[in-house]
């Protein structure tokens, strides 16, 4: 018996043992094929599955952010906080070259822009409508924003005493380009803020709320208007895109003078936040079903393993193997299983997704849903690292528990009963 | 079930019966009163307290923010208990603002753009004129009559005077944002407090009499403060300076005309 060279003997260097488990696994997986493909299959086709899924998840949400900061009001805020609380025309920020200057400089940083606003009601004869009256920085606004670029008729705010309206205020309040429209609001003492704009332009966003509520006038314009000096209500950060979102913010944070605030996106857009948070809630109950039902068929091959070879481990044990080196063995069968699983799963997805990321998926009957989200009408998946790794960590995860609770009846065998076990 | 239809009859019969002592003189149309005290009645005499069949009034208004006062004054002309013409006349920069109130419907005029502009509905919760009032404010009376359930919470003895609280509920279908309004008015018709709770039943903000006194041969509150509930240095006083509560008043005075001041 001494004699019997085992695995695990300490006299051994220990590479070469692994060597040998590992040797002795691999061949093993192959004296089933059928079964090990199978298994193989199901590891790599759940992999595809939640790979794809979530490579296009995390594809939705960046567009989705940047396309709602692009139609609303940029990826963050600074404003006052009294602002925050109670929007009134009085709560203005004021902010120095210098400063500005240095927001701009932020890597990330497309455009700082200022935007002054107040509700006024806009009226063409008989007829008045409420809307959002906004003083925008034309020429900033149009390389950030994306409303100036939805312009349907006229042009952008050219002249200090243009407007440029929503089509859905268009057609309510009857007016085409060059009409006169009346703005009636207060103003910052509390007096009548009144004037007559031209219509310069016209835009039509596809989202009819947006289409409905919105007044664009110069900032300069809207300052004679409502009494301001050379103050805004809100300063506009817009990113070049989504991705430097938590890097553009930590920087922006020590730049902002101490009586104003950064509001980051999530404040922002809690629209947006709250309905990818939903989505990923909902989508992470998908996962954890789709690993747990692969999980749980690779571990039914365990078991059938475990009673098709307790013959072979008796004999094993009854010519001196331990049986904790037996199970080491069996445990690292599993792990080569997963591995062989997970690298033509990494094969499928890498094929699918990489194709995919150049042409995009077409999203037909959700027009309403993109519009309202901002989101353009092909979706493209996003690769990375949490979207690779998390789906054959989390498999991988599971088969080696699931094969340590299978093969720890390995524990439980005797060898001489295990020897005369009929198949 | 139908409690406007309660309303609209205890109302109907107390007409009928002021007609009758119509001759009398406004003692007795007190003693009237302490008899049946209807809320609704209350009410509508209230509002009539200070308006009168059409009357002529000038007043001041101060608004208080947290910064700032400001002071203007406007004058307002009425005629029956819907029409009503308001103008600024001082100061300089906001003489010549109007507004017009034909019925339901209310215009605004800015002589800086020399245009008016009719208001929507939806805006008539808005502020009127920067103060603590709103467009709607200046309509109360029949907002109350004929949108709200109108119920007597307290009858008390105050200064020589007996004091009404009543409740007014917006019926359910009722545009109207607030939850509640609580109105206390005294025998002689005097509109005390009127106070506003949103849906919660919180105190949004409340109307309350200054101080009282006679004006144009009538018991009127002179001064009237509406204040915001949560900002208290947040207020609107209206005084009143003269009135005429039995003024003649041109018919052409509600008109899109006399609103750009072109009368």
């Amino acid at each position: 018996m001494t004699e019997v060279v085992v695995a695990d003997d300490m006299s051994q260097p220990q590479h070469r043992s692994r060597a040998i488990f590992l040797f002795l696994a691999w061949r093993n997986l192959w004296r089933n094929k059928r079964r090990t493909w199978l298994a193989v299959s199901a590891i790599a086709f759940g992999m595809l599955l939640i790979q794809t899924f979530m490579s296009f998840q995390a594809g939705s949400y960046g567009p989705m952010i940047d396309g709602a900061a692009r139609f609303g009001g940029g990826h963050m805020q600074i404003q006052v906080p009294e602002y925050e609380d109670e929007p009134r025309l009085e709560h203005t920020l004021t902010i120095s070259d210098e400063v500005l200057a240095e927001l701009r400089e932020v890597g990330g940083v497309h455009v700082v822009t200022p935007r002054a606003e107040s509700y006024a009601l806009l009226s063409n004869e008989e007829r008045s409508v409420g809307a959002l009256i906004s003083g925008v920085d034309p020429e900033w606004e149009k390389v950030s924003s994306q409303l100036p670029k939805a312009i349907k008729e006229g042009e952008y705010l050219t002249q200090p005493d243009h407007a440029y309206i929503g089509s859905g205020i268009a057609r309510n309040l009857d007016l085409q380009l060059g009409s006169e429209l009346v703005i009636f609001g207060m103003n910052k003492e509390d007096g009548v803020a009144a004037s007559i704009a031209i219509v310069g332009g016209i835009f039509e966003s596809g989202n009819a709320i947006l289409d409905r509520s919105i007044v664009q006038i110069p900032l300069t314009t809207f300052q004679n208007v409502f009494g301001l000096e050379s103050e805004a209500h809100r300063l506009l950060v817009f990113l070049e895109n989504s991705d430097y979102l938590p890097t553009a913010h930590s920087q922006l944070v020590p730049l902002v003078p101490e009586n104003l605030r950064l509001i980051d996106w999530t404040e922002l857009m809690p629209e947006v936040s709250q309905s990818i948070q939903m989505d990923l809630v909902g989508n992470a109950v998908v996962y954890v079903v789709l690993t747990t039902i692969i999980v749980l068929s690779i571990a039914n091959s365990f078991v059938m393993t475990m009673f098709e070879r307790t013959r072979e481990f008796g004999m094993l044990m009854s010519i001196g193997i331990q049986t904790g080196t037996l199970f080491r063995m069996v445990l690292v069968e599993a792990m080569c299983l997963w591995a062989l699983g997970a690298l033509v799963g990494f094969a499928l997805s890498g094929a699918l997704i990489g194709t995919l990321s150049t042409v995009g998926i077409g999203a037909p009957g959700m027009e309403d849903l993109t519009q309202q989200f901002f989101i353009g009408d092909r979706i493209y998946p996003a690769f990375s690292t949490l979207v690779l790794v998390l789906a054959p960590l989390a498999i991988g995860f599971g088969i080696f528990v699931s094969a340590i609770i299978s093969f720890l009846r390995l524990y439980r065998l005797q060898a001489i009963e295990a020897l005369r076990d009929e198949e | 079930m139908y409690p406007r239809k309660t309303i609209k009859e205890k109302s109907g019969s107390f007409k009928s019966h002021i007609q009758s002592t119509a001759c009398c003189v406004g003692l007795l149309l007190s003693l009237v009163i302490h008899a049946e005290v209807d809320p609704t009645e209350i009410i509508a005499k209230a509002y009539e307290q200070t308006r009168g069949l059409s009357s002529y009034t000038e007043l001041s208004m101060i608004v208080k923010r947290a910064n700032w006062t400001k002071t203007s004054e406007f004058s307002v002309w009425t005629r029956g208990d819907q029409d009503a013409l308001i103008r600024f006349t001082a100061p300089a920069k906001d003489a010549g603002n109007a507004t017009l109130r034909l019925d339901n419907r209310m215009w605004s005029y800015s002589p800086v753009i020399k245009r008016a502009i009719r208001l929507p509905k939806s805006a008539m919760s808005q502020e009127w004129a920067g103060s603590d009032f709103s467009y709607r404010d200046l309509a109360r009376a029949e907002d109350i009559l004929d949108n709200y359930t109108i119920e007597l919470v307290k009858v008390e003895e105050q200064e020589g005077h007996e004091v009404y609280t009543i409740d007014a509920i917006p019926l359910e279908d009722a545009p109207i944002v607030w939850g509640k309004e609580r109105i206390v008015i005294r025998d002689d018709f005097v509109l005390v407090e009127h106070v506003f709770y949103d849906q919660e039943l919180v105190v949004v903000k409340s109307l309350k009499a200054m101080e009282i006194g006679e004006l144009g041969g009538r018991t009127i509150p002179i001064r009237m403060r509406m204040s915001d509930a949560e900002n208290p240095e947040r207020w609107t006083e209206v005084i009143y300076n003269t009135a005429d509560f039995e003024a003649s008043i041109d018919d052409r005075l509600f008109t899109q005309f006399a609103l750009r001041g072109e009368l």
